[in-house]
């Protein structure tokens, strides 16, 4: 054996000595009695955790339902304020035939509320009475979502129709004739049209040769 | 008082006799553990502890983070016993989740911390007590400690099977089976570790290359 292969050798055996002393401990003896208390222990544990899991579904559910419940039901809902006193939040009314010249934009408006949306499904929500066939229809601007202390005032013949006022229509735009006349205009000046004769169209017979009849 | 009581009590439906588990399998331990046999499994523990720990201590270099993997694996592996499907031995199967429970510590955010303020060439690596180490006693003090440097200092790949086939504990195969890599690259990496110690040790003066 060289130098060298003897050398190689010795650096193997340093090598393998040093990395085995890196390793060289014994587990610790409590190693298996720490390890059976944690395996009997967590079965509380994972009781508890059981537990827990089940009470934060609980909750969770509570408050889906109640974010379903409260939660606006179409986009015709409106978020009161609850600040006006005394004044309904307006519901728009529709009339159950179309009436040319009558708005039929729900205003939702009324002080202190914002309408969000034009849909009707808050009839339901602010109890309003279901309209019979032909009566006119409270639309969809209710209180799901109002938030006050006043009690909600209910619709009925008592109550002042706090609907949109027809929206008077714009008057009808009137014009004449468009007569031809001139345009005088200082730097321009056209003449007036001249009045052009009516052409006379002959009928072409069926049969005929005549290329234009193609 | 009755805790007090220096005598055992004699339970009639609980014959707790210490049975000898010596000649039986891991298979038909497992097999035990499987049914809540929890001495089945402490006998587990007992016959790879020392592996399981060795693995998790050459991955992470600390005895403290050693010791916790490994139970932590070994928790584990308790509660997972049904999907060991003994396509490897019960002791391969270990092995690797204790590994796998070892990586995940060293790539944690508390080791990278550790090592941004240390290089890992000057990382301490907390030596057992080898001062009466036959083997020691036969190696230049001095070489010693550049050779337990450069180790430190090795690719986290070739150090860990270097380690793991010094420790005496697995087989090639075993440890090809731990790492998830075949056995011809388990067998080119502890290669690659010796030539490239021995490379840095001759610039060190120790032998030539």
């Amino acid at each position: 054996m060289s130098e060298q292969q003897k050398r190689d050798v010795d650096l193997d055996a340093a090598i393998d000595a040093v990395a085995r002393e890196m390793t060289n401990l014994e587990a610790p003896a409590s190693l298996r009695a720490e390890v059976l208390a944690r395996i009997e222990a967590p079965a509380a544990g994972r009781w508890l955790g059981w537990q827990r899991w089940s009470l934060a579904a609980g909750a969770a559910v509570v408050v889906i339902a109640a974010v379903a419940i409260w939660w606006p039901t179409g986009p015709g809902d409106v978020r009161g304020t609850g600040r006006q006193a005394g004044v309904t939040d307006a519901p728009s009314v529709r009339s159950a035939e179309f009436q040319p010249g009558v708005s039929d934009a729900p205003s939702g408006r009324s002080a202190g509320l914002q309408a969000r949306g034009t849909g009707t499904a808050a009839v339901r929500d602010i109890g309003l009475p279901r309209p019979e066939p032909g009566q006119r229809e409270a639309r969809g601007t209710g209180s799901a979502s109002v938030r006050g202390t006043e009690p909600e005032p209910r619709v009925d013949e008592a109550t002042p129709d706090f609907g949109p006022a027809p929206l008077a229509g714009p008057p009808p735009i009137a014009i004449d004739a468009l007569a031809p006349g001139a345009i005088d205009i200082a730097e321009m000046q056209v003449p007036a049209l001249e009045q052009i004769q009516p052409i006379a169209i002959k009928d072409i017979p069926i049969g005929s040769t005549d290329p234009q009849r193609r | 008082m009755a805790g007090l009581s220096v005598y055992p009590t004699f339970d009639p439906t609980n014959y707790g006799l210490p049975v000898s588990t010596s000649g039986v399998s891991d298979s038909e331990l497992v097999e035990r553990a499987r049914r809540g046999d929890h001495a089945a499994f402490g006998t587990l523990v007992d016959r790879h502890r020392t592996s399981a720990f060795r693995a998790a201590l050459a991955a992470l270099g600390s005895p403290d983070d050693a010791e916790e993997v490994t139970q932590e694996g070994l928790v584990a592996a308790f509660r997972h016993l049904g999907d060991f499907r003994e396509q490897a031995s019960f002791k391969t199967w270990l092995l690797a989740i204790v590994w796998r429970k070892a990586l995940t510590r060293r790539r944690s955010v508390r080791a990278l911390l550790h090592r941004m303020v240390a290089p890992p060439e000057d990382t301490e690596w907390q030596f057992p007590d080898t001062s009466r180490s036959q083997e020691r006693e036969l190696i230049d003090v001095e070489l010693a400690d550049h050779v337990r440097r450069l180790i430190a200092g090795l690719s986290p790949k070739l150090r860990d099977v270097l380690l793991l086939t010094t420790a005496g504990e697995q087989t090639y195969d075993e440890i090809a089976g731990v790492l998830g890599i075949p056995v011809g690259t388990v067998k080119w990496r502890v290669a690659e570790a010796r030539r490239q110690l021995k490379g840095r040790l001759a610039t060190l003066g120790y032998g030539h290359v």
